[in-house]
């Protein structure tokens, strides 16, 4: 029975250990496309819509912007234009009441952390010197704790119902889509995957058109 | 694998006592190999095993226990998911992957019990954690829990000598469990198998 019992103990310890690390080399680094909509929404009532040329920007990291505006900011905002137009739907300004409102938000989260190799005591103090006849030295290692940084981006539309807020007294969201996924250090890049992301979007969203 | 050369190393030292006429105990490893029929996963496991311990209650028939492990992956290139009501959907490849640990007690019947094999039918039954996992871009989606499982099977003993306590096992079978995820929209986890392995009676 004390076979059994420590034969079991070693076995079970032992598997569930055996869970493999799964290899995510072959994922892509495409933004996540994620879209949800209203279920009473009928898109074929609206007509007109408005989106700002700049982006809200959202971020941790040290910055005092608050929106995107330039290149990227246009090259983004005219990809929702188009793709909004080739719905059939009509871009107004905003004074002029449009039906639906379009607003973008980008977040930005930086994150950061050490790696320490061997011999660092994982950033720990305390770590003994050595002592001998020719004198006390304190450990010198050569390779220098590692300091990683990664941003985590996601980019967010909204549409609203604008031409039925005084009646719904609210500003009733419509639709949403979301693009998520890790940033590159390169903005042309970023700005890439955004326009692939937003064409991604609306091409899963074909409820969307007048 | 250090604990599992442990295992060997152990069961070999306290399975010296060879009885020709009767076996009375054997300890198992295997090596096995997973083929899933569901939709979660398709790909063929190579990274799988199972440790087990028999005693023999009658010469030909014994009741024992395995643990064993599977780690099933594939990548699923990029493409559109929709919940059911079709009001959300989400594009991204993915790496799926499920870890299986089925733990069953098990029944054994031997057609004869003596010659260079010895074929057996049985199954396992027990419980089943199962780990159900999603990678996409940096992300992971996970879901975990236990359900039934029964591991119906048929192999042989292949004897190398009649005095020799060491044995191979080849056997085959079907691994049904109940482990269902709301997350992933699958209802079980089910796969056939075939092992190979080695055993040591006394």
């Amino acid at each position: 029975m004390k076979k059994i019992l420590l034969f079991g103990s070693v076995a079970l310890s032992a598997l569930f250990s055996c869970e493999k690390q799964p290899d995510t080399s072959r994922l892509s680094n495409a933004f996540v496309v994620s879209s949800t909509r209203s279920k009473e929404a009928d898109f074929s009532s609206y007509t007109t819509y408005f989106i700002s040329d700049t982006i809200a920007r959202v971020s941790n990291s040290a910055s005092n912007d608050t929106v995107i505006t330039g290149p990227a900011a246009q090259a983004i905002v005219g990809e929702i234009r188009n793709q909004m137009n080739a719905r059939g739907f009509r871009f107004v300004p905003r004074p002029t009441r449009p039906d639906l409102l379009l607003r973008t938000i980008a977040i930005r989260q930086v994150n950061t952390g050490v790696i320490y190799p061997p011999g660092w005591w994982w950033g720990y103090p305390g770590y003994p010197g050595f002592c001998d006849f020719w004198g006390c030295f304190p450990p010198f290692y050569p390779l220098p704790p590692q300091v990683y940084k990664y941003s985590v981006g996601d980019f967010i539309t909204e549409t609203f119902d604008l031409r039925n807020a005084p009646t719904n007294r609210n500003l009733q969201a419509i639709w949403l889509f979301q693009l998520s996924g890790v940033l590159s250090s390169t903005e042309s890049t970023n700005v890439t995957r955004t326009v692939d992301g937003i064409k991604q979007a609306f091409g899963q969203s074909p409820y969307v058109k007048k | 694998m250090k604990k599992l050369f442990f295992i060997i190393a152990f069961f070999s030292l306290t399975a010296t006592e060879a009885d020709a006429q009767r076996l009375h105990n054997l300890y198992g490893i295997s090596w096995e190999v997973g083929f899933p029929t569901g939709d979660f996963v398709t790909k063929p496991s190579l990274l799988g095993g199972k440790v087990e311990y028999r005693r023999f209650v009658k010469e030909n028939f014994s009741v024992g226990a395995t643990l064993g492990w599977n780690n099933f992956e594939e990548y699923v290139p990029r493409q559109t998911y929709e919940n059911e009501d079709q009001t959300s959907a989400i594009t991204t490849d993915n790496q799926r992957f499920v870890f299986s640990l089925p733990m069953t007690v098990d029944v054994f019947y031997y057609f004869g019990t003596h010659g260079k094999f010895v074929p057996y039918a049985g199954i396992g039954l027990g419980g089943q954690y199962a780990a159900y996992k999603t990678y996409y871009n940096i992300y992971v989606t996970d879901d975990k829990g236990w359900g039934f499982v029964a591991r119906p099977q048929i192999g042989t003993l292949i004897n190398m000598g009649v005095t020799n306590p060491t044995k191979f096992i080849l056997a085959a079978g079907y691994n049904y469990s109940t482990n269902k995820s709301t997350v992933f929209r699958t209802g079980n986890f089910q796969n056939f198998w075939l092992s190979l392995g080695v055993c040591f009676t006394n």
